[in-house]
């Protein structure tokens, strides 16, 4: 055989027929993903084979060993390094040199400060490469924890992924699934069933829905392979190549189509999604897990070209409180953007943390440090607009002047206070409500009292808690001013190995 | 497949057990004879997964409004309740397209988190 056939019978994978099986459970293969990720690509490693001989392996080689590794351009030129399991290769089965090869070019992508994309097709660990294979996967999990907040990784699940598997792509930052082929478990039904006896279908057990809104495993959902590979790339035009990188400016954007408008009555629900899509560029919002912890919005945008991450209350959900999932969600991407050099848009509407014995049972306490955690680490310009209420401890935990906001904006519907009148009413007014002759009256009067005084940002600007009190039709303008004298803002943490985030 | 020894009225029977999700079969075998069960549908189990039709409140709270009857046709997304919690007015959506079949709560009534509120089907 010569390098030419070589080459050919290499690109053919598993061969026509399982080629055809895998389009037949609509999937792509390997090599037509990596061609759709990129605009040109070059493999590596492709005459790599097991060495296995145990149980007639021997017999049993792929060439590439039902991995494709390699790098190439993206749209906007820049390189990404990217391998893609073959399922139709030995099932895309993980073995010693597949995982070599993916750690190569781990390797590579670190060397070069490039994002690492994985394209995840298998069928697991490669049971008859016994702990070779838990060697491979051991690699990959230490490279992918090493690489964290060098380069952006993100993980497409376009098959199964069952077992040891799954912790690779949740070591990385974010986790794309495609609808009806992707399945993520530690341990499947059968399993499941022979130990608890519970009994549930793969699909209830760990589909691409039940990650991206029950376990918040996954950020995203596609439809089917084509609409993944666009949502990387729709994905990676927010990101740097690396942490010592700032993001790609676009030179070219258009000003948002919408204006804000808000419900008079506090009380009154909103779709917060409507407010950042009359702040940022227009149709620049990307949302991440926009099925998981709905009462907070986490995304990215864009404000005159230049990348922001956005974290939001959404009052329509759960009166926008945050509660365990909403703080998981939003430390984590605070730590996403801070790690590559993203600036912080923080728009805060939250009457406060979600009561209940569940939450606190829950570990509520913890769960919400990780905010305020993530926010006071955070290095990156944040700024925080104040829409509406801003009560108690939630105020501070959606990024007050305290925990180092750079710029902390309100607007005259804002209620800066330490809880809603009514709660405080029914505190500080306790006695003199007792004594009146008309309670209800009296406890009435006082809430409008209170409501008058306190319900408003004045008291908070007065203080210089607030920076500025600007009308909702200023705020993009403002903001996008703050992003410019900013944009050489330092700040250092002091010197240390690492924090010890309350996890 | 399970197997059973069940004695009814001193009489012995090996009984093999197989739950498949919805369709659960029972095999009674009694000396020669095989009675074959086809026992009613089993409910799917949701184990983490949203359940569709049955709408519950997302926070404790007190119904403020009932804004559908039962036996009405409703669209996905439609407001069904006016639910008040955290000195807020949430609204709760119709999860999909179907008619209501049965109302839990009336308006005024105070209710705990996942406690039903009513059925789509």
């Amino acid at each position: 055989m010569d390098l030419r056939e070589m080459r050919e019978k290499a690109r053919e994978g598993g061969g026509e027929e399982r080629i055809e099986k895998q389009h037949s459970s609509g999937k792509l293969t390997a090599r037509e993903r990596i061609n759709l990720l990129f605009e040109d690509f070059e493999e590596t490693d492709m005459f790599v084979t097991s060495r296995c001989t145990d149980f007639g392996m021997e017999k049993n080689r792929f060439p590439g060993d039902g991995v494709v590794t390699g790098y190439g351009r993206l749209e906007e030129g820049r390189v990404a390094c990217a391998y893609a399991q073959d399922f139709t290769a030995m099932g895309g089965s993980l073995g010693e040199a597949h995982a070599r090869k993916i750690c190569k070019i781990m390797d590579t992508a670190m060397k070069i400060g490039c994002p690492i994309i994985g394209l995840n097709d298998s069928g697991g660990a490669r049971i008859q490469e016994g702990v070779d294979a838990l060697s491979g996967y051991g690699h990959i999990f230490f490279r992918n924890t090493r690489a964290s907040g060098v380069v952006p990784q993100i993980t497409a699940i376009m098959g199964p992924c069952a077992g040891g598997a799954v912790y690779s792509p949740a070591i990385t930052d974010f986790i794309i699934m495609v609808d009806k082929t992707a399945h993520m478990f530690i341990t499947g039904p059968q399993v499941i069933e022979s130990v608890t006896g519970e009994k549930v279908t793969q699909d209830a057990l760990g589909n691409a829905m039940v990650h991206n809104s029950v376990s918040g495993n996954a950020h995203f959902i596609a439809k089917d392979d084509r609409e993944c590979i666009e949502i990387i790339r729709n994905l990676l035009s927010y990101l740097p190549s690396n942490n010592m990188e700032l993001p790609p400016l676009l030179d070219e954007y258009s000003e948002p189509s919408k204006t804000i408008s808000m419900p008079s009555d506090p009380a009154k629900a909103y779709d917060v999604i409507d407010v950042i899509s009359s702040i940022v560029d227009h149709g620049s919002f990307m949302e991440v897990q926009r099925y998981f912890a709905k009462n907070i919005v986490v995304g990215f945008g864009r404000i005159a070209g230049q990348t922001i991450g956005i974290i939001a209350n959404q009052p329509k959900v759960l009166a926008g409180c945050l509660d365990i999932d909403a703080s998981d969600k939003a430390a984590r991407f605070i730590r996403f953007c801070d790690s590559f050099n993203i600036p912080l848009l923080n728009l805060v509407d939250v009457p406060g943390y979600l009561p209940g014995v569940k939450q606190e049972h829950g570990g509520i306490i913890r769960h919400g440090a990780k905010l305020l955690f993530a926010y006071s680490e955070a290095s990156v310009p944040k700024m925080t607009v104040i829409m509406r209420k801003a009560y108690g401890g939630a105020y501070i935990g959606m990024c007050n002047k305290e925990l180092g906001a750079d710029a902390v904006l309100a607007w005259p519907t804002a209620e800066i206070a330490v809880m809603g009148p009514e709660g405080a009413v029914n505190i500080v007014f306790r006695k003199e409500i007792e004594n009146a002759e008309d309670k209800e009256k009296r406890r009435n009067e006082l809430i409008s009292e209170y409501r008058e005084k306190f319900a408003n940002p004045y008291v908070a600007a007065g203080r210089g808690y607030i920076d500025e009190v600007v009308e909702p039709g200023e705020t993009r303008e403002r903001l996008k001013s703050y992003l410019t004298i900013l944009e050489n803002k330092r700040d250092s943490l002091p010197k240390k190995k690492h924090g010890n985030i309350p996890l | 497949m399970r197997k059973f020894r069940v004695k009814v009225d001193g009489k012995e029977y090996i009984v093999e057990v197989a739950e498949e999700g919805a369709q659960s079969v029972t095999k009674v075998t009694e000396g020669e004879t095989e009675v074959r069960e086809e026992q009613k549908q089993a409910p799917a189990t949701h184990i983490g997964a949203p359940s569709e039709g049955n709408v519950t409140a997302p926070i404790a709270g007190k119904i403020l409004k009932i804004l559908t009857r039962e036996g009405e046709r409703v669209e996905e997304g439609k407001v069904l309740f006016v639910l008040e919690a955290m000195k807020m007015e949430n609204e709760i959506y119709a999860p999909k397209t179907g008619t209501v079949k049965k109302i839990y709560v009336k308006e005024g009534e105070n209710v705990e988190e996942s406690q039903p509120l009513c059925d789509i089907v």
